[in-house]
């Protein structure tokens, strides 16, 4: 009868299976559950010797020596970086930029939305709906562009768009213009909540 | 000159961090500190991680003597593109991944092929044991262990890579996936071919007695 042997991907399962390994039994000895193999492995030279060689080879490669960097490598990566500044400090300044760059170019698109020839007069005249404007403006974009995430993204144009609607339905009654300015913080809030449930998220992960 | 306290200008108290107290801590509260612009957490995070760049580093590019410099880069990446890392995987795998990457570039620009035998034939014995970092503990196996380090050298940089992982950095067949962008089946037919390479090439160039002497 022709014998089988163990094959590699056979020898090499059964010591990368460590549970197979009864603690208390003589230390460097394999025992089976599978007692065909075990037995097998105990009458067959040519198996024995293989998964000798290859437990002793697993056994080197978990002793092989760990690398040794000079000790004082770390202070000297340390030393070697550009200086310390509080990267988060900086992240913050660039949203601010970004927030401020933002809202100067809503400024503007809301200049050019009135009409220049009766500018001075409706400044006058309705200081107030202007203000009323601009609060709403930097509450929305207030709210929403130091925060920016890839999901709040996702609202930034409906909300931008609700916003645009309410001004077009209410700016030129300044008897409405509180709901203006209260529509401009219910956005303002709805940005903050989303923020700070994608931070809690984050935190959580 | 030193601030003095006698000093009647206002200025404000220097902060002095104790970089024994970040030993073990949590590597999110290390990262936020170094965020926050703390050197000597940059100092802990490399110390935690120096030998498994260490390890990677010498394991992909064999015999260089810029290896050191390797492994600096790697750190200073890592200090570049922390505030990207958003814990999605281990601190320690992340920045395995960075070192096999930077490896990966280094020995492209060298032109080196990942899955050929491609270690210098001209590395001896003697700088292999030259790299053991406990010499007490390689008196009574030496012969074999050296055996060992020098066939490693000798198979694919992948291989050795993976071997070196598994074995030596415990790691498990998800994180080493990470690291080399292989999916979980992969890296153990990879580690399965490695061992078995290994297992042949000592059996060809040693006697069975020589290795299990």
């Amino acid at each position: 009868m022709r014998v089988r042997h163990l094959t590699d991907i056979e020898m090499q399962g059964l010591l990368d299976r460590r549970d197979v390994v009864v603690p208390s039994q003589v230390p460097g000895v394999l025992y089976l559950k599978d007692l065909d193999s075990q037995e097998h492995i105990d009458n067959c030279p040519v198996c024995s010797a293989e998964l000798n060689l290859y437990r002793q080879l697993y056994g080197e490669l978990e002793e092989q020596p760990q690398v040794k960097l000079p000790r004082n490598f770390a202070t000297r990566v340390t030393f070697s970086l550009p200086p310390f500044k509080a990267q988060r400090t900086r992240a913050r300044l660039q949203l601010a930029t970004i927030w401020g760059v933002s809202f100067l170019v809503s400024l503007f698109w809301m200049v050019a939305q009135i009409d220049f020839s009766s500018l001075v007069a409706r400044v006058l005249t309705s200081g107030y709906e202007l203000y009323g404007q601009m609060t709403l403006a930097l509450f929305a974009l207030g709210g929403l562009l130091p925060h920016i995430e890839i999901n709040a993204l996702q609202y930034l144009s409906p909300l931008l768009g609700v916003w645009d609607s309410v001004v077009g339905a209410f700016s030129t009654d300044s008897d409405h213009l509180n709901l203006v300015v209260l529509a401009g913080t219910v956005l303002a809030m709805i940005a903050w909540i989303d923020h700070v449930f994608l931070s809690s998220l984050r935190r959580e992960r | 000159m030193l601030h003095s306290e006698k000093c009647n200008f206002p200025c404000p108290k220097p902060v002095y961090y104790d970089v024994r107290s970040y030993a073990g801590q949590d590597p999110r509260q290390l990262v936020d500190r170094i965020l926050s612009g703390d050197p000597n957490a940059f100092k802990q995070l490399v110390k935690d991680h120096e030998r498994l760049v260490g390890q990677v580093v010498f394991r992909m590019v064999p015999g260089e003597s810029d290896r050191e410099d390797l492994c600096q880069d790697i750190f200073v990446k890592v200090y570049q593109n922390l505030d990207s890392f958003r814990f999605d995987s281990k601190l320690s795998t992340w920045i395995t991944r960075i070192a096999y990457t930077t490896c990966l570039n280094h020995l492209e620009k060298k032109k080196t092929p990942l899955f050929e035998d491609c270690s210098p034939e001209g590395k001896t014995i003697d700088e292999c044991e030259s790299n053991n970092g406990d010499p007490a503990r390689w008196t009574d196996s030496r012969r074999t262990s050296v055996k060992v380090c020098e066939e490693i050298d000798r198979l694919p940089v992948v291989y050795g890579t993976i071997l070196s992982l598994f074995h030596l950095q415990e790691m498990t067949y998800a994180e080493i996936g990470q690291i080399l962008s292989l999916p979980e089946g992969t890296v153990k037919s990879y580690l399965f071919r490695a061992r078995k390479m290994l297992k042949e090439q000592l059996q060809v160039r040693f006697s069975l007695e020589e290795l299990c002497a």
